[in-house]
């Protein structure tokens, strides 16, 4: 029973120690990386703790510096610990002769379970500021006011148009810009989701085809067709919505 | 009207585990788990059955329908006056030992679900494949309230089941709003960690299940897309249920089990375009497991083999004929390179094979080593492997590894050898299509770790 508690404490102190060291070689290898960088230590810090990820739907990138992103740096920092605490085990056990000499394999395995760790609770950290953020940013709020927030101007102008055109009816675009560029395709796709039903412009649904929206096009008012008048303007004429006089 | 988000899925879903007399053996935490996965798939085929019938989608049609059929299946089971939600399989489980690093792990759970839940509904829809397809071809049909104008929808040849839920959402609380209706998502997270726990708890030990579901939710990529309206969640969340059910019925030989696999593969093949080459990649695997098995004579090899592709495979054709019998016969222009279909597949063996798997080999190490998808899982597990003998791989391990290793394969040719190579050099696909193996992971760990000793700790017999 001695020996079982002894050999838990003995594991317990290394991965102590390796875990301690570990922090060490990261802040001492960030250290050096601000100063190759001519960066301030703290913003690297800083950047490191708060932004080690980036939420994307297609990958969770890892913060980049220089020369190392915020997930090769663990690696790092793990093969230089393992010299490191050799060394001071060495030392430790030479200064005083009672203390536990661990093996090579206890080690390595102290520094993998220590990178892991310091893996997981920096990341959960970061994780939860983000959450917290964005939490603290968009609680307390509408659906309304939280699409107005995210998309400001290509939300308003599709609900404007809800508010003021009746009925249902199909839509096209009248632009000067590409919709095919990555950029401006999203904002087709957040305009047409925003717009239908009210106005359907990707989908011919049969209803009438009285529409019109200009969207960043020079001079707007000379592009408006014959037997259309404005219904909604917005920004300056920015966003135009026409609609067929029903006279004809 | 949340309330009926939440308990109709359950109620579908119940009516059909009870029939199945899975209430018998399993308890009810995970009754209920499977029961909101199970249900959620029952409602998007029922859509699609109403939508080729040409009825009206609305909340009587769709709710009422399934509420009629689901009370049926309830009065069935009811009448053979047999035990109900009896649990046995968790009855003689020990309970294990209440340590620090458990109450740790728990907290650590329950904060993630308290989190998911709170962000997916703070956040309303506003990723990209959600407001261009997901979200927008679920508005289609909340409007229109048919499949009418499928073959003008975005992406027509994608299957339907993630719009056809989110609209189920919407006709049940009466209003379409981009907010609430993501309620759907938070749900099957908490089914999933419920799934995941004590489908583990069965083959394991109770530390090892909680380190496995812990690692789980410790991945910033699979966390993140429960908050999201994409497909991928959805699509590792039937497959691991599948697969967990593949595994039980391994290990218990009930045929329950084999029928509740053969719903949720059937229902992957409903997710995405891949969701098919899945259906019958779990097919195979089921084909494997009956090759190696010593203990069922052909007879009943051969019946458990149709039992799952017939249950599976039927309900993949059901959408599968609809689109190429009534959605392609409409459509008079298919020439849309922009959409992409599994027969518009171009093989292409070319010089640059080897150039293409160089990139491939690339990608996948940095995807699993060097972004923060995975927190430290796939690390962990490449160790746990160096750990393992040959000796403690069971039968429920062999059927995880197979399944990885075709889907490797697979996923490998599909980039290699087709045009689906864009999306791998974009970094577009790639750790979507690792998310849909990647709670297998954890699984594989929790197994490893508790070497073999479930056996022991459990005192379960095969």
């Amino acid at each position: 029973m001695n020996n079982q508690q002894n050999s838990k404490s003995n594991i317990l102190r290394l991965i102590f120690i390796t875990f301690v060291n570990l922090l060490f070689i990261l802040i001492a290898l960030l250290y050096i990386h601000a100063k190759i960088d001519q960066t301030f230590f703290k913003r690297y810090l800083m950047n490191f703790l708060y932004m080690n990820v980036i939420f994307h739907p297609n990958c969770c990138h890892p913060y980049k510096f220089q020369y190392l992103n915020s997930t090769n740096i663990y690696y790092y920092a793990a093969l230089f610990t393992i010299p490191i605490t050799i060394m001071s085990n060495k030392l430790l056990h030479l200064i005083f002769s009672h203390t536990h000499k661990y093996s090579l394999k206890a080690i390595v395995t102290a520094v993998a379970i220590s990178a892991l760790a310091l893996n997981i609770i920096l990341q959960q950290y970061t994780r939860t500021i983000y959450f917290g953020t964005l939490f603290k940013t968009l609680s307390n709020k509408t659906t309304h006011e939280k699409n107005t927030l995210v998309f400001k101007d290509r939300y308003l102008f599709p609900y404007e148009c809800q508010q003021t055109i009746k009925g249902y009816h199909q839509g096209e675009f009248i632009t000067d810009i590409n919709f095919k560029s990555p950029k401006e395709m999203f904002t087709h796709r957040l305009l047409s989701y925003y717009l239908y039903p009210t106005v359907s412009t990707r989908l011919d649904n049969k209803s009438p085809k009285d529409i019109f929206i200009l969207y960043k096009k020079q001079n707007p008012l000379e592009h408006i067709p014959m037997g259309y008048s404005v219904k909604c303007s917005f920004l300056n004429n920015r966003y135009l919505l026409v609609q067929k006089d029903e006279a004809e | 009207m949340m309330i009926a988000i939440i308990l109709l899925p359950i109620f579908f879903g119940l009516s059909i585990l009870f029939v199945l007399k899975l209430d018998k053996l399993l308890n009810i935490p995970i009754l209920l788990a499977l029961s909101f996965a199970l249900g959620t798939g029952v409602i998007t085929q029922w859509m699609l059955i109403l939508g080729i019938l040409q009825i009206p989608f609305s909340s009587t049609s769709i709710n009422l329908s399934l509420s009629i059929l689901s009370l049926i299946l309830l009065v069935v089971r009811l009448y053979s006056k047999e035990k109900l939600c009896e649990g046995a399989l968790y009855k003689d489980l020990k309970p294990g030992t209440k340590n620090i690093h458990t109450i740790i792990l728990l907290l650590f759970l329950f904060a993630t679900i308290v989190c998911i839940f709170i962000i997916s509904m703070t956040i309303p829809v506003l990723t990209w494949d959600a407001v261009a397809t997901h979200a927008f071809n679920a508005k289609i049909f909340y409007y229109e309230k048919s499949l009418t104008y499928l073959p003008n929808m975005p992406h027509y040849t994608y299957p339907c089941h993630i719009p056809f839920i989110l609209s189920w959402a919407a006709f049940t609380q009466g209003e379409w709003d981009s907010q609430s209706i993501k309620i759907i998502f938070p749900l099957m997270f908490l089914s999933f960690v419920f799934i995941k726990y004590y489908f583990l708890r069965l083959l394991t030990d109770r530390n090892s299940a909680l380190i496995g579901t812990g690692l789980l939710c410790s991945s910033f990529f699979f966390v993140y897309h429960a908050t999201i309206c994409y497909r991928d969640f959805t699509m590792c969340f039937y497959i691991y249920t599948c697969l967990a059910s593949l595994c039980l019925w391994s290990k218990f030989q009930k045929t329950s089990f084999l029928v509740l696999a053969g719903l949720f593969a059937g229902f992957v093949s409903f997710i995405k375009l891949e969701g098919t080459g899945y259906a019958v990649i779990l097919a195979l695997i089921l084909f494997v497991m009956l090759i190696l098995s010593k203990t069922k004579n052909l007879k009943k090899k051969i019946i458990s083999f149709f039992t799952f592709t017939l249950i599976s495979w039927g309900i993949a054709a059901i959408y599968h004929c609809y689109k190429y019998f009534i959605v392609f016969n409409s459509i008079t222009d298919r020439s849309d390179k922009g959409d992409f279909d599994l027969n518009h597949i171009q093989i292409n063996f070319s010089l640059e094979l080897f150039q293409r798997l160089t990139v491939l080999a690339q990608k996948y190490l940095t995807n699993l080593f060097s972004t923060n998808n995975w927190s430290t899982v796939w690390p962990i597990f490449f160790i746990c492997l160096l750990k393992l003998k040959r000796k403690n791989i069971s039968p429920e391990m062999l059927i995880l590894f197979l399944f990885i290793a075709l889907h490797t394969v697979i996923y490998t040719l599909g980039y290699t050898l087709t045009q689906h190579f864009i999306w791998l050099k974009t970094d577009t696909a790639l750790s979507r299509s690792i998310l849909h193996i990647f709670p297998i992971i954890p699984a594989l760990i929790a197994m490893i770790l508790s070497g073999g000793q479930e056996h022991k700790a459990n005192g379960l017999k095969r």
